[in-house]
């Protein structure tokens, strides 16, 4: 069977929309105009390490001496935000041996590195002279962030979906008071982290077929990363779901002898992995779930009612269908075209 | 190919265009190379402790023991828990964790990060699965043997005694099994920009689950419900060498998958036959069934990716993926019954391959603070290559031969197009107002509808950053249609011809999701969620026809300060399904065609969930102090409905499936020094259930007549009360 185009141009769609963003992209950067962050002290302040870009720019050429002299040192800074200080210099970003932290990548400028040059601050001791987190926009905030955390586990951050519903780095982590033994989470764990927003998810885990994770097994971040990720609703393993799954569960993986089609496309066209009510997590109780698939006649069509269960009918009690098709995920043997070997 | 080729010609003028881009900025600071941070998982040295204990549950009679410690070990005894040890310098940090020692459930950890040189970890992570401990069997279980003393098998083959009486003599066993996961990682950090990494996982996984084998449809036993042996191992392996800065970033690397399985093959008893019989009844009776279990399999992947930052705070990332998913395990003659005619293999193994190509394009852009801009496109591609096997003959069940039935094998194969596009406004500092457009194609192969096309347009808002106000709410609207149907190939199944599978049927869906967080003042919020879907599926008479769900929850949150902290949320969730059906023998039976004989199931989940909790952390000196409650009731219908004019007899509706269970939790501590604490807990567990195909049933062989049609083992969802109460004593150094 030979797949059939429907006739929609999306390749033609996708290169036109290329063409007109790199014409867009080189007209912005022909007319020399480049997004300036939210101003945060007069003109000379903009041109410190630009922490709202996607890269990370160094501290202003020290040829501009008012410019070079905006930055006050990490030991100016303590001197009122001791807790702070204290704080980053528990955690990895204080460590000063790593040149890529906020503390080891220029001598004593630490605080500085995030929230920018803070001469102004320290000579009016207002907030709003230096870049104060709560007073940006998510982007703002999270441009801070990935100009350091561009690859390893960030690299797909940029479009992600959190980046699309304008989350920032913030809403979850805490840099100056973390919760969590790991991960710096403003939350003891990550999987209270998520269950903020993610109400539904957290509902699900609670009901008697579940994945491990109210008993400390696995969290959120077993399956998912948060961060954004080449497969598909942000799965950390694999390229697609069944991919995700087969990474634990690989003796579902295959390829097998004899395919059971829905499966081998979405292993949650019939199981919810975040938690249900049913048996191994199935989506609705077999042999219904079945029949929604398996029409047909005899006995995938009957109705399966008490008075069946009464008769102790092997097509209800138990495991239901699978009772005799029980290799429901695909077999290997040459008798296996239904599953019942 | 050439979709493949075409693509990467567009990500290469993205890259091109944006390079051009940014060489035509020189108004731009000077750059400095910076290398990018480490992997986040920032790990502290924390306070290191250790708390001893001893725990002990009481169980109201009648108690699921193995339901409540499902994948937990609360035995009672002593209790050595929650070890933390680290030591940290400016240099480096050393941390070990253990948790649950000596359980079934215990877990180890350690974590080594040497600032910017080398960061690994390890971990060893035992989680059991306990289904029952009393399930009850005939069966002795022996490698991938189950068997049944002779002598019975002799007795119920010559009629002595009955499988009703038999099934009484089964020894009662604790039905497990469990999962070990040793895992280590290592990062190198070669130079400030490069990272070399290393990850190996093993799982390996014993035991036993509930599964069944079947003789026939009308024998008598037709299934026995068996206590399927699990010995097996996965292997993963993965290595990636990364180059990052600020203007970019690199990444090779493999990943790769085995998976053996000690217990290939399974076979097990017929309880009613010592000997295979040429004919009992019109047809062979086996004395073994015997199937395949899981087959080694391997996956292996290539890995390239890489990224590019742009003007316009843009960003171009690209992915490939290569890699093969391979099975070639031996196969089994078609039959274990001696009686019956040898059938002869077209092929001695498998031979099953799949060939996995994975592509993600992407290019996000900022070109002001205003505008955000995303594109993506992703293809996924799942090459099945297994060669089509024929059966010529065919044995069904170890039991019924039939020459000449010719059952031919489906490799089922696929190829996923996702085009993604998005835009965000944000007319205000805190306020994100978003649109959006997916379109995917899904090309198929030996499924009836071959191509599937899905539009989907979003919208969402996000208001975020004000202090008293969080507001996030998305709608989506998808229509995925499909190429038209052969509508003979369905009826040369025995299939109803307007029947559409739901996972590749035409389908109209609506959803819409919003989360409310107000907070009047610092110490107190409020939260309110909601999520409604919507599904239709158009076009089919049979089914799933519709899929609706309804969640909402409320909550709020009371912290006066860092010593206090109450919560309350409340949870209602409504998953409802209409599918159709029609009672009927296949053609040329006029039952076959008759809209009579159709009938309904409508099946209706609804969940209450509740949490409550109350910290008080020194509010009374020294001691910390926690309550909690949670429960979560459930009840799920499933109602039969007929044709008006209907010729098939009124069902007895099934009874609601209810699961309720609630957990409350007081939990103190007492510090005697700042170094030494002495405290307990108490937990109260109960579950309250009632499962019609799951629940007691009135014996192990049913029904319980001369001629039983399944032999069961036990296997329920019982309710369980526990009250646990556990004292510790903690120190902190």
């Amino acid at each position: 069977m030979k797949p059939r185009s429907d006739g929609f141009p999306a390749r033609t769609l996708v290169t036109a929309l290329a063409l007109v963003w790199s014409t867009a992209i080189a007209v912005i950067a022909a007319s020399g105009s480049t997004p300036t962050p939210p101003p945060v002290g007069p003109p000379a302040a903009r041109s410190a390490p630009a922490a709202t870009a996607t890269r990370a720019t160094a501290p202003p050429p020290a040829t501009d001496p008012a410019q070079a002299n905006n930055f006050v040192g990490e030991e100016t800074c303590v001197t009122c935000h001791e807790a702070e200080g204290k704080s980053i210099h528990a955690s990895l970003h204080g460590k000063v041996q790593n040149a890529r932290t906020p503390a080891g990548r220029v001598a004593g400028q630490s605080c500085e590195t995030c929230h920018g040059p803070g001469q102004k601050h320290v000579d009016s001791g207002k907030k709003e002279d230096i870049r104060r987190f709560n007073a940006m926009s998510a982007r703002d905030q999270n441009g801070t962030c990935v100009a350091c955390h561009s690859k390893g586990a960030h690299a797909e951050w940029q479009g992600s979906m959190h980046d699309a519903r304008n989350v920032s780095c913030v809403s979850c982590h805490s840099i100056h008071a973390p919760k969590s033994e790991k991960f710096q989470l403003k939350t003891a764990t990550a999987t209270e982290t998520c269950e903020t927003c993610h109400k539904q998810e957290a509902m699900k885990v609670k009901k008697s077929g579940h994945m491990p994770v109210r008993e400390g097994k696995l969290e959120c971040t077993s399956c998912h990363t948060p961060h954004g990720s080449n497969n598909v609703r942000m799965l950390k393993v694999g390229n697609s779901i069944n991919e995700a799954c087969a990474s634990c569960h690989a003796e579902k993986r295959g390829p097998f002898l004899w395919e059971h089609a829905a499966g081998r496309e979405n292993c949650a066209s019939c199981h919810d992995p975040h938690g249900s009510n049913n048996d191994r997590m199935l989506v609705a109780k077999a042999p219904m779930l079945c029949q929604r698939c398996h029409v047909s006649s005899r006995h995938p069509a009957t109705i399966y009612d008490a008075t069946q269960v009464a008769s102790g009918s092997n097509r209800v009690v138990g495991r239901a269908c699978v009772n005799c098709h029980a290799q429901i995920h695909g077999s290997n043997h040459p008798a296996g075209a239904q599953f019942l070997r | 190919m050439r979709t493949r080729l075409s693509t990467m010609v567009a990500a290469l003028l993205l890259v091109a265009g944006g390079a051009l881009a940014q060489e035509k900025s020189p108004a731009s600071a000077p750059q400095q190379d910076v290398a990018a941070a480490p992997a986040a998982s920032a790990e502290f040295a924390g306070v290191n402790q250790i708390e001893f204990g001893y725990r002990g549950t009481m169980y109201t009679t009648g108690s699921d023991e193995a339901r409540r410690q499902r994948y937990a070990d609360l035995r009672d005894g002593a209790t050595v828990d929650k070890f933390r040890w680290a030591k940290t310098t400016d240099q480096y940090l050393f941390k070990v964790e253990a948790d649950h020692l000596g359980y079934r459930d215990q877990r180890f950890a350690g974590a080594y990060n040497n600032y910017g040189k080398v960061k690994a970890n390890f971990e060893w992570n035992q989680i059991p699965l306990y289904f029952s401990n009393t399930t009850q069997s005939l069966y002795t279980t022996s490698g991938g043997t189950a068997s049944i003393n002779d002598n019975v098998q002799l007795a119920l083959q010559n009629k002595t005694t009955t499988l009703v009486n038999a099934v009484q003599l089964g020894s009662v066993f604790d039905l497990r099994s469990r999962r070990y996961v040793g895992s280590a990682n290592v990062i190198y950090s070669a130079t400030p920009n490069v990272d070399f990494k290393l990850s190996v996982k093993n799982t390996d996984r014993q035991g036993q689950q509930p599964w069944a084998g079947s003789f026939g449809i009308g024998g008598s036993p037709a299934t026995v419900e068996l206590a399927v042996p699990i010995d097996h191992r996965t292997t993963e392996l993965a290595s990636a060498l990364e180059f990052g800065n600020s203007r970019a970033f690199g990444k090779i690397g493999y990943e790769g998958s085995f998976f053996r399985n000690n217990q290939p093959t399974f076979t097990w008893d017929n309880p009613v036959r010592v000997t295979d019989a040429a004919n009992v009844g019109g047809t062979s009776a086996p004395a073994i069934g015997r199937e395949s279990l899981w087959p080694n399999s391997n996956m292996n992947s290539a890995i390239v990716t890489g990224g590019v930052n742009f003007a316009g705070r843009s960003r171009a990332t690209a992915f490939l993926s290569v890699g093969s998913m391979t099975q070639n395990a031996a196969l089994l003659p078609m039959t274990a019954n001696s009686t019956l005619p040898v059938v002869a293999l077209e092929r001695p193994t498998a031979q099953a391959e799949a060939r996995v190509v994975a592509m993600n394009y992407n290019l996000t852009s900022r070109p002001t603070n205003t505008l955000w801009f995303n594109a993506r496109y992703r293809q996924y591609q799942f090459d099945n290559r297994t060669p089509i096997f024929e059966t010529g003959s065919y044995v069904n069940y170890d039991s019924a031969y039939t020459a000449g039935l010719n059952h031919e094998s489906e490799p089922f194969g696929y190829t996923r197009h996702t085009f993604d596009a998005d835009m965000s406004y944000s007319p205000a500092t805190y306020l994100g107002l978003r649109a959006g457009y997916t379109r995917a194609q899904n090309d198929r192969t030996f499924r009836v509808v071959e191509q599937t096309t899905e539009d989907i347009g979003r919208f969402s808002v996000d208001l975020t950053g004000v202090t008293w106000l969080t507001l996030r709410g998305v709608y989506e609207h998808g229509k995925l249609r499909g190429t038209p149907v052969e509508e003979a190939e369905l009826i040369a199944i025995g299939e109803q011809p307007s029947l559409r599978q739901f996972d590749i049927s035409d389908r109209d869906r609506d959803r819409v999701s919003a989360i409310v967080y107000v907070m009047p003042a610092s110490f107190l919020s409020f939260s309110g969620t909601v999520g409604i879907g919507r599904e239709h599926y158009p076009g089919t008479n049979f089914g799933l026809r519709d899929n609706n769900n309804n969640v909402y929850s409320v909550g709020f949150d009371l912290v006066p300060n860092d010593r206090v902290n109450f919560g309350v949320s409340y949870g209602w969730e409504k998953y409802t399904a209409l599918q159709a059906s029609r009672t009927s023998n296949p053609l040329p039976d006029p039952t076959f065609v008759d809209p009579r004989r159709d009938w309904t199931d409508d099946s209706a989940d609804k969940v209450n969930t509740l949490d409550v909790s109350l910290d008080l952390l020194k509010v009374f000196p020294k001691t910390e102090f926690r309550i909690a409650y949670d429960m979560s009731d459930a009840r799920s219908t499933y109602v039969y409905g007929l044709a008006a004019n209907t010729t098939i007899a009124a069902p007895a509706q099934l009874p609601a499936v209810t699961n309720a269970q609630r957990r409350a939790t007081v939990d103190g501590k007492y510090f005697l020094t700042p170094h030494f604490a002495v405290g307990g807990i108490y937990w109260y567990d109960d579950y309250q259930t009632s499962d019609f195909a799951l629940g007691p049933q009135p014996g192990l062989a049913l029904p319980a007549t001369a001629s039983p049609a399944i032999v069961m083992i036990g296997y329920r969802y019982l309710p369980y009360t526990a009250n646990t109460i556990a004292a510790r004593i903690t120190y902190l150094w």
